[in-house]
């Protein structure tokens, strides 16, 4: 149970994974693999703490291929 | 050239040395013959340049002065290079060169000088300094523990969600809650006592994991409020507990809770790599 959790994570912690798992145009099988994950409580965990990290923390932007800084505007 | 031995303590003729005298094609031709014994090149140029496929025209008539154009050649392999150097290292310098330069333009002034009779003869100092140092664009302002803190703070829960299935298992190993029946108790009890462990584990290790992370000035829990990063983790514990609990009424004797606490041995092992 750890180390599927461990793989999880592995696999998870980049939370561009988990946002394209998340996407709306994605094929009908990842809904299946979605509702599976979301059984499991580390990928609930991945999603909300990536969701917090992209708010409060600067992060990856992969169209602009940087960092973007935190933008304390939007923060609240 | 003479100048320039004498400057840097060299044998004029022997360490400084004529090579060839003709056109271009004869000085490459003798490197080519001679590779790897000449350290540096001075190229001096007359009428036009043609050195390694390059065409460098070397006489400016039209522009009524006095022109003395030479160039540089060095032997690369002794040249210092950027291979296997840092990303952010700058490209280095190479201070013989820029003193062979010096040397070649002081030797020139020198010789105008005593043609005119100027006396002393003016004179280049030189100060060197490294190239720049650029920002890398690609780590600029990155953060670690936005990108992957989710998989290094998922270990404080599941180490409690470990002690928490063990505890329980060992107890059903030894049939206490049985006994807890024969008291007159029933499983609620048993259940809620658990339930409250639980809650106290999960609110210890999200008070203690938010407060040395802001302590640590991490951006994730100083940008955000306290309850949001503090629920996040103690229900994400809670969670876990829970799934222990549930876990617990499969896993049925203590060598199953032996296997599990192998894969912690094995997970902690993994947090050290």
């Amino acid at each position: 149970m750890i180390l599927v959790g461990l793989v999880m994570e592995t696999f998870l912690s980049n939370y561009i994974i988990i946002y394209y798992i998340y996407a709306t145009n994605t094929p009908w099988w990842v809904e299946i693999v979605k509702f599976v994950f979301e059984l499991y409580p580390p990928f609930n965990f991945s999603k909300a703490y990536s969701d917090i990290a992209n708010k409060a923390a600067s992060h990856f932007d992969s169209f602009e291929f940087r960092w973007i800084p935190v933008n304390f505007y939007n923060l609240f | 050239m003479k100048y320039v031995a004498d400057e840097n303590q060299l044998e004029f003729n022997k360490d400084v040395k004529l090579l060839t005298i003709g056109n271009s094609s004869r000085f490459t031709d003798y490197l080519a013959e001679n590779q790897n014994k000449t350290k540096y090149g001075v190229v001096f140029c007359l009428d036009s340049l043609n050195l390694f496929n390059t065409s460098i025209p070397c006489n400016f008539e039209f522009f009524n002065a006095t022109f003395n154009l030479y160039t540089l050649v060095y032997n690369i392999s002794s040249a210092p290079n950027g291979f296997l150097a840092g990303p952010n290292t700058p490209w280095p310098t190479y201070p013989a060169l820029a003193k062979l330069k010096q040397d070649m333009d002081n030797g020139y002034m020198n010789y105008y000088s005593d043609l005119r009779g100027i006396n002393p003869a003016p004179k280049l100092n030189l100060t060197l300094q490294s190239f720049p140092i650029a920002q890398n664009r690609f780590f600029s302002k990155a953060d670690v523990v936005a990108s992957s803190g989710a998989f290094y703070f998922f270990f404080p829960p599941v180490i409690s969600f470990v002690m928490i299935l063990l505890e329980i298992i060992k107890e059903k190993d030894s049939k206490l809650r049985k006994s807890l029946l024969i008291i007159g108790l029933n499983n609620s009890p048993f259940w809620i006592s658990w339930l409250l462990t639980s809650i106290i584990f999960s609110s210890l290790i999200s008070i203690i994991l938010v407060t040395v992370s802001i302590i640590f000035r991490f951006e994730v829990f100083t940008n955000s409020p306290f309850l949001i990063t503090f629920y996040l983790f103690f229900l994400f514990t809670l969670t876990m507990q829970f799934l222990a609990f549930f876990l617990s009424t499969i896993l049925k004797s203590i060598r199953s809770a032996y296997t599990v606490n192998i894969y912690k041995i094995n997970s902690v092992r993994f947090l050290m790599h």
